[in-house]
């Protein structure tokens, strides 16, 4: 963070790719533990939520893209019936956890193009523990095949073989990770829609039981009912208040990055980390807070590493040093993250989205992070057989 | 071998199909994965096309069953309720020697071996007729 915040992001000196489109409103339904409404409805009621925010009427939206794994049998065209949406665009999300990224780099090319105007992304589901459990035996053929027959653990222990292989090569340590959980609590404890929020220490997270080693309760995420949404427009739409709107730097996916690999410490955003931020004009140390993928601490300080934050090996270093708070020096998932607001299914995928939109519009109250000017969020997800396919990751500014 | 976990009612299996039938059905200890003649390469799991040539007449071979483990973990909370009294379970990453690597059990019971060790495939018949891979530590 640096003196350079204040002056904003429109003096940067940069390429352009991604200009004329602007994120202009965000929306989230309550979280709630159990499943009380249907998947439709929490989707629904983000939706309403965002273009609320935004301003905008319903009629003013012409694309729409929708990620929910509960949806089927319906999709992402029937989703915008529903609602009475006319669109000259859909797209239902098929990455995960990287979905509410790869949904506004898409949309951003729509409008850009002169296809859409105003675009709705939203993601969520009405889960619970028992439907994340139903989900896994049909979430694609290899993990149906190859991994449901074995007491495998389901994603827990895929992403235990994961930080097993992490701590074995390069030493890091559950005390480190454990420095991410905590602070992700802390700053839980200032979201009223967080569902967890009480007081958690690192002797808690270390002491936790077993789930798939070395993972504890602690490093698993909460399944739960819930659902964001953000709103995208046209530059020069005639009804959108620009002074009150975010601009995308820059951003990237990559799927299947280096096919071959199973259980790999090094993802995708090793392959375009360097390029976003050129992109964008900014430092390191000019983002002022960081959205992760939370569906495991390994998997942030991944990021971390992957996207430059620390040389490989070496995050769990960083996570000793920094403070990830909302008032930190590396403020990181600051309404507490999937680890402690919850997992809403695909909505996992877009918490950090929504939390990047609110905090640079300035509208967290109770734990905005002061004078924010930029933000990174990225998004993992799609998990095949030993790993996640799909990255993804956007930085915003205002 | 015979599996520590015959075939518990609702127990999760592979569907079998003319991909995958030379891996799961056979009843020895050897460990058959499909081979791409085009351009040499060993494939797991089994693939409709080549992944690196998209040749689509792989064949099946018997590979080595060898290979060294890259992670491991014990499993407390079982994915699904069928297969709870196997917790907790040993499983492993492993990289064969021919290079693809399989993620499987650890043969009978919860002792997980370092990563680094050498393991080999035992198959284990899960059900009636289907036998997936599990892997014992070579002495």
């Amino acid at each position: 963070m640096t003196a350079s915040k204040s002056q904003g992001t429109e003096s940067r000196s940069v390429n352009r790719a991604w200009d004329g489109v602007r994120i202009v409103g965000w929306g989230e339904t309550p979280y709630h533990r159990r499943d009380q409404r249907s998947t439709v409805w929490y989707l629904a009621d983000a939706v309403r939520r965002a273009l609320s925010n935004a301003g905008l009427p319903k009629n003013a939206v012409d694309g729409i893209a929708v990620t929910s794994f509960q949806l089927p049998p319906d999709n992402a065209t029937t989703f915008a019936h529903h609602l009475g949406i006319e669109a000259r665009w859909v797209m239902q999300g098929v990455h995960g956890g990287a979905s509410g990224v790869a949904s506004i780099l898409q949309a951003t090319r729509m409008i850009q193009a002169g296809d859409a105007d105003v675009v709705v992304c939203v993601a969520g589901d009405a889960f619970d523990v028992e439907g994340h459990m139903r989900l896994l035996g049909r979430f694609n053929q290899p993990m149906r095949d190859y991994l449901g027959p074995y007491p495998y653990g389901g994603p827990n222990g895929l992403f235990a073989l994961v930080q097993s292989r992490h701590m074995e090569m390069y030493g890091t340590k559950r005390e480190q990770l454990g420095r991410l959980a905590v602070a992700q609590r802390q700053n839980a404890q200032r979201n009223p829609n967080a569902l967890l929020r009480d007081p958690l220490t690192l002797d808690d997270y270390l002491n936790a039981r077993l789930i798939a080693e070395p993972l504890g309760l602690y490093d698993c995420v909460l399944p739960c009912a819930g659902a964001g949404a953000v709103v995208l427009a046209r530059e020069d739409h005639p009804d959108i208040d620009l002074s009150r709107s975010l601009r995308i730097l820059a951003g990237a996916q990559l799927h299947n990055y280096r096919p071959d690999d199973v259980v790999v410490l090094n993802s995708g955003f090793e392959a375009f980390g360097e390029a976003i931020f050129a992109t964008a004009g900014l430092a390191r140390d000019e983002i002022d807070m960081l959205q992760l993928y939370d569906d495991y601490p390994i998997m942030a300080l991944i990021q971390l590493e992957d996207l430059g934050f620390a040389a490989k090996g070496e995050g769990g270093q960083l996570l000793e040093r920094v403070d990830m708070t909302v008032e930190g020096d590396l403020p990181i998932n600051t309404g507490g993250g999937q680890l402690s607001a919850g997992q809403c299914g695909a909505g996992g995928g877009i918490i950090g989205l929504v939390e990047a939109t609110r905090q640079l519009l300035h509208e967290a109250p109770g734990r905005q992070v002061p004078f924010a000017r930029t933000a990174l969020v990225a998004g993992f997800g799609m998990v095949g057989y030993g790993r996640g396919l799909s990255t993804t990751a956007a930085i915003l500014g205002r | 071998m015979q599996s520590q976990a015959a075939t518990p009612p609702g127990r999760p299996l592979p569907v079998i199909s003319d991909l995958n039938r030379p891996m799961l059905e056979g009843a020895d200890d050897k460990l058959r994965l499909q081979f791409c003649p085009q351009c040499g390469r060993w494939v797991f799991y089994p693939r409709i096309a080549c992944p690196s040539c998209l040749n689509m007449d792989l064949k099946w071979r018997e590979a080595s069953g060898k290979g060294h483990v890259i992670a491991q973990t014990v499993v407390h909370r079982v994915q699904h309720p069928a297969l709870a009294h196997l917790a907790p379970a040993a499983m492993v990453a492993v990289e064969l020697h021919e290079g693809p690597v399989v993620i499987a059990s650890m043969a009978g019971g919860e002792n997980v071996p370092g990563i680094g060790s050498e393991v080999a495939v035992v198959m284990e018949e899960f059900g009636p007729g289907v036998h997936m891979p599990s892997f014992q530590v070579v002495s």
